[in-house]
């Protein structure tokens, strides 16, 4: 889900950032990016502290895990989408304007379908580092809603059952 | 049909420096064609997005068929998608994840006005593929044309809604020399069929010449000259539309003798007087410049007995093209370009006599 979100996300933001005449767009692109230079440690904790403090109940659920995971991605998710908007000649979707589509139609019949490879390909990406992740999990993980990455790791600390570790570590692995 | 008041449109760009401002007049009459030609950045192209939409100029007003699209002072901007426009552009701009008939379609399967039914979409792409002879095209992946059938796909798409008003965005620019002609004729033909009111830009001045009803020409935001393209190649008013069109030879000289009653007066040159046409009235000692086409000059090796607008010169190059032989002739250190027909053959350094007839020097006012 959480690669679903940062795929959307990322295609809509970069289009903004390439496509728009928004004065200073390329700003949003600077912000979606500084995620990508902060340690995951970091951002687990600073959204466990910020939640923790917020009023907004998602502590200890799913939740918290997918904004986490959002909040990470999303610079990948950008620059997937943001090279392949620009291999996309910008004619291709003025002409559907001019053709009299809404700007959802031209979403969906123009750019959605040359982009899909692309999209895809950003889609897996994101989906294989998030089964794998732990860092940011450790902090954000509770007790019902546990992630593989943190299952393992309580699996080898309390008792080591390799067998079961090495399990899961094959679920993980088999995506790629 | 089109109206195009007073247009503004300034881009800013990063370093904060602004384009020259503009202000484009025009207007379109139903069932013609018009085109805008001039050189890169002149606001030719942008003049065309603004009628389509897919600009938003500063000021002015355009309306199409009497209805207002753009009106700065009234804050009026119809977004594109309800203009009801056809419009080409310079990369054909077909989609590659569709099929021919699919790239026909799209226009009538995302019309907000009206539903089309199946059948009326079918019968309606077959006589718009039929049109630009397409026809039993449909099925193929729209990649699989050549160059020339994507653009006639790309015209195909623009038509097939019937629309009151098509825009041309150099069209033809990315075919090569022998498609480019081909598809001139295909498109007056078209055109004339049609009678569809079509606005075309275009920097190259064959197109313009061959197309249009009428020329615009432009440079840096403004509408120089507009005419018909008999008129704008014989009579240009400036410098800058006679070296437009086609090439031109320029004299600079002072007005000696004051035009007469047949439009004629004597011009005095470094060469020495020439007598030509003026377009408008001019005064002794007025600064002109006079211009004439390659085309016009005549070469021959005897004096003519009447010995007006003749100097003596020297072959300095010759260029064979086949059906016309190209000429750079030294007169008095001044060269002059001449288009002559194949039988006045002079070699290299032949000695020459060239004649202005007085009926095709015409004279400008000098802008240096």
């Amino acid at each position: 889900m959480s690669a679903t979100i940062v795929v959307i996300l990322g295609f809509v933001m970069a289009w903004i950032v390439q496509r728009t005449n928004i004065r200073n767009a390329w700003t949003l692109d600077a912000v979606a990016f500084i995620p990508i230079a902060i340690p995951s440690v970091i951002i687990g904790a600073s959204i466990l502290f910020a939640y923790i403090l917020l009023p907004i109940p998602v502590y200890n659920t799913i939740w918290i895990l997918l904004i986490a995971y959002v909040t990470m991605y999303l610079p990948y998710g950008m620059r997937f989408a943001s090279g392949g908007i620009i291999q996309i000649h910008k004619e291709l979707e003025e002409v559907a304007e001019v053709s009299g589509a809404t700007l959802m139609q031209t979403f969906r019949r123009v750019l959605m379908p040359l982009m899909s490879p692309v999209l895809i390909a950003a889609w897996l990406y994101i989906f294989v580092m998030a089964v794998r992740e732990l860092t940011a999990s450790l902090f954000l993980a509770g007790p019902t809603t546990q992630v593989l990455g943190t299952i393992s790791l309580t699996l080898w600390e309390e008792g080591g059952s390799f067998g079961n570790v090495a399990a899961i570590s094959v679920i993980q692995i088999v995506p790629w | 049909m089109l109206t195009i008041e007073s247009l503004e449109k300034t881009f800013i760009t990063r370093d904060g420096a602004g384009s020259p401002p503009s202000a484009v007049f025009l207007d379109l009459p139903q069932g013609k064609i018009l085109t805008l030609l001039g050189p890169s950045g002149c606001g030719k192209t942008t003049t065309l997005r603004s009628v389509a939409g897919l600009e938003k100029p500063n000021a002015g007003r355009i309306t199409i068929d009497g209805q207002a699209v753009f009106d700065g002072a009234e804050n009026i901007h119809m977004p594109a998608n309800q203009r009801g426009i056809g419009m080409v552009f310079q990369s054909d701009a077909i989609w590659p994840h569709m099929t021919v008939f699919e790239n026909v379609a799209f226009p009538m399967r995302v019309a907000q006005d009206r539903k089309y039914t199946r059948a009326e979409i079918e019968e309606k792409v077959g006589r718009a593929l039929e049109m630009v002879r397409l026809g039993g095209y449909q099925s193929r992946p729209s990649t699989q044309l050549s160059g020339g059938q994507q653009q006639r796909l790309a015209l195909a798409r623009g038509l097939v809604r019937e629309p009151k008003l098509l825009l041309l965005d150099e069209p033809l620019s990315n075919l090569d020399a022998k498609l480019r002609e081909q598809m001139r004729f295909e498109l007056k033909r078209l055109q004339m069929e049609l009678g569809i009111t079509t606005l075309y830009v275009t920097h190259d001045q064959g197109e313009a010449l061959a197309l249009s009803d009428e020329i615009a020409v432009m440079n840096a935001g403004k509408v120089i000259q507009r005419g018909s393209p008999y008129e704008l190649y014989h009579s240009p008013n400036s410098e800058f539309v006679a070296g437009f069109l086609g090439s031109t030879n320029f004299l600079p000289g002072k007005v000696e003798q004051a035009v007469g009653s047949d439009g004629t007066g004597v011009v005095g040159t470094p060469h020495g007087p020439v007598k030509c046409s003026f377009g408008q009235s001019a005064n002794a000692g007025q600064e002109i410049m006079i211009v004439i086409r390659p085309e016009d000059v005549v070469l021959a090796a005897e004096a003519p007995a009447d010995g007006t607008n003749t100097f003596g010169g020297k072959v300095s190059n010759r260029i064979f093209l086949g059906e016309v032989i190209d000429y750079l002739v030294d007169v008095a250190g001044e060269e002059v370009r001449v288009r002559a027909r194949p039988e006045w053959d002079f070699a290299i350094g032949a000695q020459v006599n060239v004649t202005l007839p007085a009926a095709k020097c015409v004279a400008i006012a000098s802008q240096s």
